[in-house]
């Protein structure tokens, strides 16, 4: 999506724990031209007025609880809380509709489809997928779009090794399509829905998993 | 974003989306083909596209008949090379509720919308094989969720959600990605001849309260048909300012 219509400099807010995904969207979002400020997953207030310090309008939100990256400490109850605190603390400052709206975008798991050895994961996930379609129609009247990317955990994430899940005749769900997915190419997914001209795209969940979530019911 | 000397072969083309997503691709370096049943419509909308610097190619084509659609890619093949891209866009919506639908209704929507995905589905694929690469857009509507008065219609575009999802599992481990796309209410010629208290009702049933574009699809289209976006396949994505999370049943 090199030929963004930039009008001017783009601002993106990235709360994320600072994992493998979070680092490739930042990158990808600022090569084609985004400023991007990184904030912890659960911001305190002081960070959140430092973001904030100086500031005019946010053009996108990526909230990337790290649920690709093997992160322990998740739990559907905090993805949810934090995302919310998140969204209502910075709801103020989303471009208005009348200006193009703003964008909110989540890097969820496939897991969230379900998966043994990983329930905590999967409930963030599936947690997540709830409360960004609910957000997605409380936020619609004011141009905010909000979305959901729901990916396999990338090449070098270190679910990729955790093996087949004890007690199971399952393997780690694989790609379909015959590259790995990356997390670049989460990334170039992400920016899909960043982008100005996805306005009219709201909550939407996109896999990019190579087709490895084609097979669940809930999938479609 | 580029789509540079990819060719792309997009079906009910001459007018609509379907025009929108070829002015679309054309504009990002593509050599599209426009394809279409009202083939001097095609012949018409390419030359615009000449006009404006792009590369394009109006041609004929009944998207249910077998070998029409052979020919187009033949066709294709010989003055633009193999197809990279098809956009199954051709297709027709007829509104009639199940106590009035006739079976000629029934089974034309069904040649069209459906059938006419699997021929040049598979017209695609197997060129697209060889080469172990290719984007295969399927155009299917929000109305797949079930409308009233659109069973014919929707039972159509159901059919090309599954389509899609097949096809993706089929055709993933040659390099091949085929992902759908499900609009909402699109701003078109046809859809603003609605009365005015039709059309808010329509609005209202809607989260964004908004039309879309036809632009808005394209956008779509365009990510999809994308060499690089080779992870993301067998997606249904609803270009639909929310309608599809959940719509005022306000009419029957």
């Amino acid at each position: 999506m090199t030929d963004t219509q930039l009008r001017y400099p783009r601002l993106a807010v990235l709360a994320s724990p600072g994992t493998a995904t979070s680092k490739a969207v930042a990158d990808r979002l600022q090569s084609t031209g985004w400023v991007v400020k990184t904030i912890s997953e659960a911001p305190a207030p002081e960070e959140i007025d430092a973001l904030l310090a100086g500031q005019e309008t946010i053009d996108g939100l990526i909230y990337e609880p790290g649920l690709l990256d093997g992160s322990t400490a998740i739990s559907a109850g905090s993805v949810v809380d934090s995302m919310l605190k998140l969204v209502n603390q910075l709801r103020p400052h989303l471009r208005p509709r009348a200006d193009g709206g703003a964008r909110i975008l989540t890097i969820s798991s496939r897991d969230g489809l379900g998966w043994p050895n990983r329930p905590h994961i999967a409930a963030a996930a599936g947690a997540l997928v709830a409360v960004s379609r609910s957000l997605a129609l409380q936020l619609g009247p004011d141009g905010v779009t909000v979305n959901v990317v729901a990916a396999l955990p990338p090449l070098g994430s270190v679910l990729r090794d955790a093996g087949r899940p004890a007690g199971t005749h399952l393997r780690e769900p694989e790609p379909l399509t015959p590259a790995p997915v990356t997390a670049e190419d989460i990334a170039s997914t992400s920016e899909f829905f960043l982008d100005t001209r996805s306005g009219y795209i709201t909550g939407q969940v996109m896999y990019c998993c190579g087709g490895a979530s084609l097979l669940s019911s809930l999938s479609v | 974003m580029g789509l540079n000397e990819k060719v792309a072969v997009i079906t009910g083309a001459a007018s609509g989306i379907g025009l929108a997503v070829a002015e679309d691709f054309a504009a990002s370096g593509a050599k599209v083909v426009i394809a279409d049943i009202a083939g001097d419509r095609a012949a018409e909308a390419a030359e615009r596209i000449r006009s404006n610097g792009g590369t394009a190619i109006g041609l004929a084509v009944d998207v249910t008949d077998r070998e029409g659609v052979q020919v187009l890619f033949e066709q294709t093949e010989a003055k633009l090379g193999p197809v990279d891209i098809l956009v199954n866009n051709a297709g027709i919506s007829v509104d009639r509720g199940v106590r009035r639908i006739t079976d000629e209704e029934w089974q034309r929507t069904i040649a069209i919308n459906q059938t006419g995905v699997f021929l040049c589905s598979q017209a695609a694929a197997k060129s697209m094989i060889g080469r172990r690469t290719g984007r295969i857009i399927n155009i299917s509507s929000r109305a797949w969720l079930g409308w009233f008065g659109q069973l014919a219609y929707a039972s159509s575009k159901g059919g090309v959600v599954s389509a899609t999802r097949s096809l993706a599992i089929e055709l993933a481990k040659y390099g091949i990605t085929v992902n759908c796309l499900a609009p909402g209410l699109i701003d078109t010629p046809l859809l603003r001849r609605e009365p005015q208290e039709v059309m808010d009702r329509l609005l209202q049933a809607q989260p964004m309260g908004s039309l879309g574009a036809a632009s808005d699809v394209a956008w779509a289209a365009r990510f999809f048909a994308d060499p690089a976006n080779h992870a993301v396949t067998g997606q249904i994505l609803y270009v639909c300012g929310g309608k599809s999370l959940y719509a005022q049943p306000a009419s029957s």
